[in-house]
């Protein structure tokens, strides 16, 4: 069981393995921050949308799956996002255009699709919680790369628990690369993150 | 045939079971996402209009739009500033920005409150360096340096700083060429020569 949790960590993490979900990843990790807040919704909405299609999937005939799958997910997303709307305002800001992008990551459907459709609640749950963090794990680490190199500086910090805070790395006289903010950037790092990913699990 | 209309219904009872738990979530939030809002945009008022506002009343242009008076006590005889939402087309979203104007239409502060433009780049529009850069402005100062003005634009995010810069300056060139606001900025004097002539 426990394997079901680690599994997404890295064997089978979901942006350097399944390569599910690159759309939000190349566009959010400018930042460190943006990495993590991504991260974290994603976890929210994969281990809750995995938990409620394994409850329902006895339900529902395999040739509308994927819509309902899809009504499920966007209805918890819409959830979301409203009740951080409303009780958590400075939250909300923060994630504001991450939370609606979710709906449209596939990793959610994928893992609906591949895993919680075809297992029990427990697993399903601890499925899109080790996915969920594989997945946040590599947003921060391309946001710590891009944002130092793009624009020398690191703004860390956790959504709910710690306000993001900015350091300056290289001080104020550096030139900033800015390539590695925008989308080439993105590409760029992502593939750096795929080939030393292969180089370090080689021998498995 | 009759499989498809067996599948629609069953679409449409998990459909129908979503948008009834969205429409309840929806009226549960709304006061409060509303309230939000509320609580937002009158920190943003205060925060752009200058010291010495302490009372606030809203008044509606002949176009609709709503202005903030700020009066410095409540006889409401010596307006201390304006503000109004300044809303401009950025890169990817309509910046929306909060303007605190001087009595004599000088940019005092702006705060920009909403925008969803590119990570990185336009997003830098809510960076201090960059909205401080209005304080003290008038309407020929407020273009982006390339366009010949005094505001810097932020870096590989011209378009988004245009933006914003455009829509202050369209607020400053609205509410300085409004006569019911006009008269306004020589009420002060007034009440200061009659305070003189009693003297």
């Amino acid at each position: 069981m426990l394997k079901e949790f680690t599994k997404g960590i890295l064997k089978e993490n979901p942006i350097l393995v399944l390569a599910l979900g690159l759309c939000p990843t190349l566009a959010v990790t400018t930042t460190a921050y943006n990495g993590i807040g991504m991260g974290v919704a994603v976890i929210f909405v994969l281990t809750m949308s995995n938990i409620i299609i394994s409850l329902i999937r006895k339900t529902v005939p395999s040739k509308i799956r994927i819509p309902i799958f899809i009504t499920v997910i966007a209805t918890f997303v819409t959830i979301v996002k409203l009740v951080m709307a409303g009780y958590t305002p400075s939250l909300s800001k923060q994630l504001g255009i991450f939370v609606p992008l979710i709906v449209v990551n596939c990793i959610i459907l994928g893992r609906a699709e591949a895993f919680a459709s075809k297992h029990g609640v427990l697993v399903s749950a601890l499925d899109g919680l080790g996915m969920g963090i594989g997945f946040t794990i590599v947003l921060f680490l391309m946001g710590v790369v891009r944002e130092i190199i793009g624009s020398g500086t690191l703004t860390l910090g956790f959504p709910l628990l710690a306000d993001p805070h900015t350091i300056s790395v290289f001080g104020k006289g550096y030139s900033s690369a800015l390539l590695m903010i925008l989308p080439p950037g993105g590409f760029l790092t992502l593939g750096t993150f795929m080939w030393l990913k292969q180089l370090l699990m080689k021998n498995e | 045939m009759k499989s498809i209309v067996k599948l629609g219904c069953i679409l449409m009872i998990y459909a129908g079971i979503a948008g009834a738990l969205l429409g309840w979530v929806y009226t549960k939030t709304k006061p409060r996402i509303d309230l939000q809002a509320k609580l937002e945009r009158e920190q943003a008022i205060r925060e752009v209009l200058p010291d010495g506002c302490k009372v606030f009343q809203e008044d509606t242009l002949d176009d609709g739009s709503v202005v903030t008076i700020g009066y410095s006590d409540s006889t409401k005889q010596e307006v201390k500033g304006y503000a109004a939402m300044a809303i401009g087309g950025g890169f990817s979203s309509n910046i929306r920005t909060m303007v605190g104007l001087t009595p004599d239409f000088k940019v005092n502060a702006i705060k920009v409150i909403y925008q969803s433009e590119t990570p990185g780049l336009g997003t830098h529009s809510q960076d201090d360096w960059f909205q401080k850069q209005f304080s003290g402005k008038g309407k020929e100062d407020l273009l982006v340096d390339k366009d010949g003005g005094k505001i810097q634009a932020i870096t590989g995010a011209t378009i988004s700083s245009r933006a914003v810069t455009n829509s202050v300056r369209a607020i400053v060139e609205k509410l300085s060429g409004n006569p019911k606001l006009s008269q306004n900025q020589k009420s002060p004097v007034d009440t200061l020569s009659s305070g003189n002539s009693e003297n």
